[in-house]
């Protein structure tokens, strides 16, 4: 609900607002909520090494900058967004081919929630497979609009994009899936 | 697999999924999915999208926790009744307490360095000054007993080329200092240099230097 969002912003900006006051424990209760989204946005992406480098990385960076966070966007959008300049940094620098997303990684993946127990295998392997003949771009929409219940106004601001451009990537990516799943 | 032509729902349903929508938008997706065989397919393939969704393994918050920066501020938000965070903030004052006085002593520092500069730069200012003012003021030194000695010691010519150098030297405006090159004067100018030096033994250079004119051979 819209609602449950609101209030989810308003406890992070408390604790933002608490941390920055000198309440340590406020910068735990932060990473609790936000540390598994972003691990799963990292495996999302595309991460396979040192993912938990990598989040951590994420936090270090975001909290040496809370000072600029303004509240305008979720602190979760936030850190999606820097934890996705991250990976593209590391993308760079290590200069390293890119590995296309493998959801059901062995690093990441463990188990799989109470709903895939309703799901056949064979489903789900081939919507995993789907999920891998997407393009970059499309992936990340996908995913951020569908794994992680990103708003496109979140998805924009998060890849530097417009609402306009995260829509039709997603609606893009819903068809191609919709294709490989028909062939 | 075919695609809805109501947009507008097909947009909403991903927010379904995650229970997101407001009450008035859960219950238009509710009445369309009725009668939507399109949008019942579609919403089947995100909540298997959903399930696939990769389940990390627990991260080490506390790794995560050391390696934060620590906050600028300490304030009251710290429960007095919590003991372990009360010695955690009396640490921070502590800590406050040394990086004030760092800061401060860092100023004096500064303060006595820039003190030791300016006086260092002032006093360099002034012996240039000097040392210029000398130079172009190449007037002799000697009095009118000095002259009188002179002409009696060396002859009329050894004042008239001392005369001559200073003349030369006033007519060029050159500026000369004591760090010049000896290269950079002519043996005229060197030699009155030196017979100037001989007239400056035993005055100290804190004394401002006589300045009576060269009076001409004979007045």
């Amino acid at each position: 609900m819209e609602a449950d969002r609101q209030a989810d912003a308003l406890l992070d900006q408390q604790l933002v607002e608490r941390w920055q006051a000198g309440d340590e424990r406020a910068a735990s209760a932060i990473v609790e909520r936000h540390a598994p989204a972003l691990k799963r946005f990292a495996v999302s992406l595309g991460v396979r090494e040192e993912v938990d480098e990598l989040v951590q990385d994420t936090f270090v960076r975001a909290f040496g900058a809370l000072d600029s966070f303004r509240s305008e966007s979720s602190l979760r959008t936030w850190l999606f967004t820097i934890e996705r300049r991250l990976v593209l940094d590391r993308r760079r620098t290590e200069q390293r081919r890119r590995n296309d997303v493998e959801v059901n990684d062995s690093d990441a993946v463990t188990g799989y929630d109470a709903l895939d127990t309703i799901v056949a295998e064979e489903v789900r392997t081939r919507v995993s497979r789907a999920l891998e003949k997407l393009s970059r771009m499309q992936r990340e929409v996908f995913v951020l609009r569908v794994q992680e219940g990103r708003s496109y106004k979140e998805i924009a601001d998060i890849l530097g994009s417009s609402e306009g451009a995260a829509r039709v990537h997603y609606h893009n990516a819903m068809r191609a899936v919709k294709e490989f799943l028909d062939d | 697999m075919t695609d809805c032509s109501n947009a507008e729902i097909r947009d909403l349903l991903p927010d379904y999924v995650h229970d997101q929508l407001s009450v008035t938008d859960l219950a238009r997706v509710e009445q369309h999915l009725v009668s939507c065989a399109d949008c019942a397919e579609e919403l089947a393939l995100l909540q298997t999208v959903l399930a696939i969704r990769p389940q990390v393994r627990t991260l080490n918050i506390a790794d995560i926790l050391a390696r934060l920066p620590k906050p600028d501020q300490f304030s009251t938000v710290t429960t007095a009744d919590n003991a372990q965070v009360a010695a955690i903030d009396d640490v921070r004052d502590i800590a406050s307490a040394r990086s004030v006085a760092r800061k401060t002593s860092n100023v004096r520092n500064w303060r006595a360095i820039a003190a030791v500069a300016v006086m260092t730069v002032s006093a360099l200012s002034i012996t240039m000054v000097r040392q210029n003012y000398n130079s172009n003021k190449v007037t002799p030194l000697a009095d009118s007993s000095t002259v009188a000695e002179l002409q009696t010691r060396s002859g009329p010519n050894a004042l008239k080329g001392l005369q001559d150098s200073a003349n030369a030297g006033s007519s060029d405006n050159r500026v000369s200092l004591s760090v010049g090159d000896p290269s950079d004067y002519t043996d005229e100018e060197l030699q009155a240099m030196m017979a100037r030096l001989d007239k400056w033994d035993g005055s100290t250079s804190a004394e401002p230097l006589p300045s009576v004119p060269i009076l001409p051979p004979g007045s």
